[in-house]
């Protein structure tokens, strides 16, 4: 999609010198996709100025040819030169190109000039390689790493779903939260994926940081309105996160150090057919909890233990067994720990003593084996088998005891432990077909067996000779899930595309069997060079959703399946857009609007809180419906020394629930109505970059509640409302980061607002105090008033990467 | 004991951040309040009153309302101030105000709750005793057990409400001393007085202490024995010894009160805004804000029934024998029994 990022690069997945003779048949195809099958074939890295191939389209025929002699078929008569040096193909222009100066957005230290080193880049073998105006896709995405490390995040930690954040169309929710709303839809109506297996937990400390290490990342997939048949199973959006295979011409790697947590990435290969990469990531922030609660614990009796950490760690491995095969496995671990409590001992008369023990641990694990397989040179299958688990477990633990002269008087002491987790075993084929030049085929099938355990609580006590053990009526769901689905990238003329695809699927729980049915088509019609206009339908059908009590990512939330009345989720969606591309290639803007129902949407009802905890979660819920509907806008400048983008979103999005505000409709709580997002990557020179991003949109929707009554027992309460009947003041913010390069590596300076905006994502209820002094008499007068509740203030950081 | 370490770490964020004072621009109505707490037997008392912009200071101080008119119906008829519900009524009051409307709301007076056993053993743990000169001493920790069978009501949602007291006045004067009181409860031994507390809320810390409200979900329309724990109860008497037959006549009430499901969720809903963290993720926007339990048509007032079911378990037979014990023991001055 992103046509002048400046050196895209497309590398194999492994080396085989001796794959080099290939079978390829082409005729008037575009150069960039014909490359996509020779890369498959050969395993080898290509390397070229991204706008190179514009418009290029190629005939060729051969069977079982070398590598040079269908490079020569190809560009033979052109002004393109190719050059096969060792693993790498380098193709550049034989007379001066209007090559841009600079890289796209992805400026940071992944680009560098010299052409050499591009081979050494981040992998793109992404299906948005192309740009808007030549595909069929609308509100599709994709960013590499680069792009995702550019933009300045809160401690400088590169984040992959902050910097979808910047996408027109979705809202970031909660201010520094990896949250993401897309186009009017929930927090658990986005599908995160990693290599193609979905991930539940996607967030660290609460949703501060997400969960994708970006130094283990090559690019992300994000489609929102024309959502290609191989996805379903969530009502808004499709991120798919592609992580790096490791480079096959050597180890390579990076070392960062940040203000919150340090990375360490390695990759490379091992042996001629073997290519790995390992990334970890872990938070430090214990060197300042640990130095803190030593220091206040040497001033007090009570002994308080804290102790709060995240981690991720990915693994990639990728063999070539042959020129037609190439197998893989994939490993993810990310996992938050929270561990706390006291301990006081104290000795009057009676020893006593109390503990109380808080533990939290809550992430996902991921393992991923599979096999791609070339049949023909129209045909492959890529067979996978994975599984996911997500889990979190919570457990409090509190004893006292009382002792006189070393005998026990009084002994107490209760635990309550709480488990939640979903397993998942997966498996899948994708196949791709190209029957014509003008037709990609793709189809494939899948199994999952989920097992849910939603909540699983076992609460203990024990005094003397009284036990009590206590567990929760709540027990494991297992559920399967069958899917396929086929659709055809059908270039039905020059001017004419279109994306025609469905997905079905059942789900099987609690003897009952959902089915559904989700048809695509999206439909592309250029009437001139570089304007497209588009048109799409979707349907989409969630099966899972889940439960939350805040817009914090906390171990608590729970993934729920379809059981009891409920039933899959479903949301229709048609969206149309324009879109225009300047003839170098250095401009693009784009114009998309979308309407979307969602049906059997499930949110918690009035006054769920006071339903029993342990009753069967369907009691808390009520069942209902939701629009959303919006334009979005979008101006890019992907070449020079200064490239960003700017987008505008209007967009209206609410909520009808029978058991919610009375039954009327209301306004989502991110119903952001006005949205504007600004990036700009400013390359100074080769070794200074400046990034600036700003922010700004409607206040989100907040349920104010100005009014109080005085209960039974004299305290005053808050009077109902409408739910979210109060938009907060406008939002808006300004992030700087600047970079630094030297020979090593690079420092990355980053202040997160920037100008110190107090932007408010709360009014709540409080009081101040007035002190009046008077001759002999000091009064402290306490009055009710509304404040304002702002989060972050201006937040430096700093990081320092060293490369290797 | 309630302790947020979670949130002390997940919150840390707010903490970072500010309040600042600010008005937002809202029209509000002021709208009727009705509170009523209804028990079977005595006479009804409802207060009405009006709500109040929050930052309204002179609204907080007076929001009382001059000109309101309250109607009672029971069963459908009007009834008068001599009117005495009884369990089973169907209760309906209506109040009016020519500047504020009118609200409403109903209650029906719950049925009694059925109390098939009730055993209480205390067991002494720490004396002091004195049982000659002019005055008869006894100063004693014990803690209690109490099993206390129910039936409950009907097949249909029911609540109830424990509680104990001393039905003994503490008093005091210049020839006797005494007192007595239950101790601590052990809440966590009872698990429906757990019934409403959440998960974040249970692992985080928080506990039922002085929560003794609890629904029939786990037991619908069977038998449930309450197991109660006392832990530290004492008794303090010093009278003239020629009193002493007369003092030790003390004991506890134990009520089991049968309540309307309104003075449920009533409590519940304090719980939660207090105690729970519900109201914490609401105060910093992190989560949606609680609204006030209410019942009432405006959605300001509780009106809320219960029917007092009530058995006393006099102390007299376990503090004669304990007293008959220790005197049995070789003369002394002074005795003292430790356990």
């Amino acid at each position: 999609m992103r046509l002048n990022i400046l050196f895209a690069m497309m590398v194999a997945v492994s080396i085989s010198l001796n794959a080099r003779n290939v079978t390829i048949h082409a005729v008037d195809r575009p150069a960039a996709e014909v490359f996509q099958d020779l890369m498959t074939q050969t395993g080898m890295n290509f390397g070229y100025p991204a706008n190179l191939l514009d418009g290029i389209t190629v005939t060729v025929s051969a069977s079982n040819q070398s590598l040079k002699s269908v490079l020569k078929q190809m560009f033979g008569g052109t002004d393109i030169e190719f050059k096969i040096s060792g693993d790498n193909v380098l193709l550049k222009r034989s007379t001066l190109a209007p090559v841009p100066a600079h890289p796209a957005r992805s400026g940071i230290p992944y680009n560098r000039v010299d052409t050499a080193k591009q081979l050494d880049e981040v992998v793109v073998v992404s299906r948005l390689e192309s740009p808007a105006v030549e595909t069929s896709e609308i509100g599709a995405s994709k960013l590499t790493a680069g792009e995702i490390t550019s933009i300045p995040v809160i401690f400088g930690e590169p984040d992959v779903i902050k910097a979808l954040q910047y996408r027109p169309g979705v809202s970031d929710g909660i201010e520094s939260m990896a949250g993401m709303y897309v186009h009017g839809g929930n927090a658990d109506q986005n599908l995160y994926m990693l290599d193609n297996v979905p991930l539940y937990q996607v967030n660290h400390f609460g949703g501060l940081f997400s969960a994708f290490n970006v130094d283990a990342i090559r690019y992300i997939d994000f489609f929102t309105s024309s959502v290609p048949a191989r996805y379903d199973g969530r009502l808004s959006s499709f991120l798919d996160v592609r992580t790096s295979h490791g480079r096959p011409d050597g180890h390579h790697g990076s070392v960062k150090l940040g203000l919150t947590s340090g990375t360490f990435n390695i990759g490379g290969p091992i042996g001629s057919r073997t290519t790995y990469n390992v990334a970890l990531r872990r938070s430090w922030f214990e060197l300042l909890t640990l130095p803190m609660v030593a220091i206040m614990n040497s001033a007090t009796e009570d002994h308080i233990r804290f102790r709060y950490d995240f981690m991720d760690f990915n693994a990639n491995i990728r063999h070539r067994f042959s020129d037609s095969t190439t197998g893989f496995i994939g490993f993810y671990f990310g996992n938050d720990e929270l561990h706390s409590g006291d301990n006081s001992d104290s000795d009057f008369g009676y020893a006593y003593c109390d503990n109380d023990k808080y533990d939290f641990n809550w992430g996902n694990i991921m393992a991923q084996a599979g096999v791609i397989q070339r049949f023909t040179s129209d045909l492959s299958a890529e067979f996978t088998a994975a599984f996911t688990r997500y889990y979190s477990g919570m457990s409090n633990a509190e004893s006292c005891t009382i002792k006189s002269n070393g005998d026990t008087l009084y002994s107490e002491w209760s635990r309550i432990k709480t488990a939640n987790s979903i397993n998942d075993l997966i498996g899948r084929g994708d196949f791709t077909w190209r029957p014509s030049d003008n037709s990609t085929v793709r189809f494939g099938a899948g199994f999952t067996l989920h097992s849910f355990l939603p909540s699983g609580t076992r609460y203990e006590y024990s005094t003397g000779s009284l036990n009590v053990e206590a567990r929760d009526s709540t027990w494991r769901y297992m559920a399967g899930e069958f899917n396929a689905y086929i659709e055809d990238d059908w270039r039905i003329s020059d001017r004419i595309m279109a994306n025609i695809g469905l997905h079905t699927s059942l789900f099987h729980i609690d003897g009952r069997t959902h089915g559904g049915l989700s048809p695509r088509l999206s439909v592309c019609y250029r009437p001139i060079d570089g304007w497209a206009v588009k048109g799409a339908y979707t349907r989409t059908v969630q099966y899972v959703h889940q439960l939350s009590q805040s817009y914090l990512a906390l171990p608590s939330d729970r993934w729920i399946p379809i059981t009891g009345t409920l039933r899959p989720q479903t949301a229709d969606k048609v969206a149309l857009g324009a879109y225009w591309m300047s003839a170098n290639g250095e401009w693009s803007a784009s114009v998309e609007g979308y309407y979307k129902w969602m049906h059997n949407l499930v949110d918690y009802r009035d006054e769920y809180y006071l339903r029993p905890p342990l009753e069967m979660w369907n009691a808390a819920l009520t069942v209902g419906r939701g629009t959303a509907r919006g334009i979005d806008f979008m101006l890019e400048r992907t070449v020079g020394p200064v490239t960003g983008q700017l987008a505008y979103s209007l967009a209206w999005s609410d909520r009808t629930f029978p058991d919610k505000n009375q039954g009327k409709t209301f306004p989502a709580r991110f119903d952001n109505r006005h949205a504007i997002k600004l990036l700009v990557n400013w390359r100074i020179n080769r070794k200074v970059d400046i990034n600036v991003a700003w922010v700004g949109h409607s206040g989100n929707r907040f349920t104010l509640q100005p009014q109080s009554w005085e209960a039974p027992d004299g305290d005053q309460v808050p009077l109902r409302t409408s739910v979210n009947n109060y938009q907060l003041p406008f939002y808006h913010r300004l992030d700087l980061s600047f970079t630094v390069r030297n020979s090593r590596g690079y420092w990355n300076f980053g202040l997160y607002n920037a100008y110190c905006r107090r932007n408010a994502v709360a009014i709540n209820r409080g009081y101040k105090t007035v002190t009046k002094f008077s001759p002999g008499v000091v009064s402290v007068d306490r009055y009710p008033v509304f404040r304002k509740v702002s989060l972050l203030p201006v937040i430096p950081s700093v990081s320092y990467t060293w490369q290797f | 004991m309630r302790y947020p370490y979670l949130f002390a770490a997940l919150l840390a964020l707010p903490l970072a951040g500010c309040y600042q004072e600010y008005q937002p621009e809202v029209d509000i109505q002021p709208v009727l309040c009705i509170n009523s707490i209804i028990t079977a037997g005595e006479p009804v008392e409802v207060e009405v009153s009006r709500t109040w912009l929050y930052s309204d200071v002179a609204g907080e101080r007076n929001h009382s309302v001059p000109d309101a008119c309250v109607t009672i119906t029971a069963n459908g008829l009007p009834v008068g101030e001599d009117y005495i519900p009884v369990e089973g009524d169907q209760i309906h009051i209506l109040a009016t105000s020519q500047r504020f409307g009118q609200a409403e709301a109903s209650v029906t007076v719950p049925r009694s709750a059925q109390v098939d056993t009730l055993t209480v053993t205390p067991r002494f743990t720490d004396v002091w005793y004195q049982n000659d000169y002019d005055y008869w001493i006894i100063d004693a920790d014990f803690d209690m057990s109490v099993i206390l069978t129910l039936t409950d009501i009907d097949k249909g949602d029911n609540f109830y409400h424990y509680d104990c007291n001393s039905y003994r006045e503490l008093s005091s004067t210049e020839t006797m001393q005494w007192y007595l009181s239950p101790g601590t409860l052990l809440y966590k031994a009872v698990p429906v007085f757990s019934d409403h507390i959440g998960l974040l809320e249970s692992v985080g810390g928080a506990d039922a202490d002085g929560f003794t409200f609890f629904t029939d979900r786990s037991f619908a329309n069977e038998s449930y024995t309450l197991r109660l724990y006392y832990h530290n109860a004492r008794i303090r008497i010093t009278v003239p010894v020629d009193s002493a037959a007369e003092a030790i006549q003390c004991g506890f009430n134990f009520d089991l009160n049968s309540i309307s499901p309104s003075y449920y969720n009533w409590v519940n809903y304090v719980w939660q805004t207090t105690m729970g963290y519900i109201g914490d993720l609401g105060n910093v926007g992190l989560g949606e804000p609680a609204p006030g339990y209410s019942n009432v048509s405006t959605g300001a007032g509780v009106v809320a029934a219960r029917a007092v079911n009530r058995h006393s378990i006099s102390l007299a037979p376990f503090l004669q024998a304990l007293a008959d014990s220790l005197d049995a023991l070789p003369p002394s001055s002074d005795l003292y029994m430790e356990r």
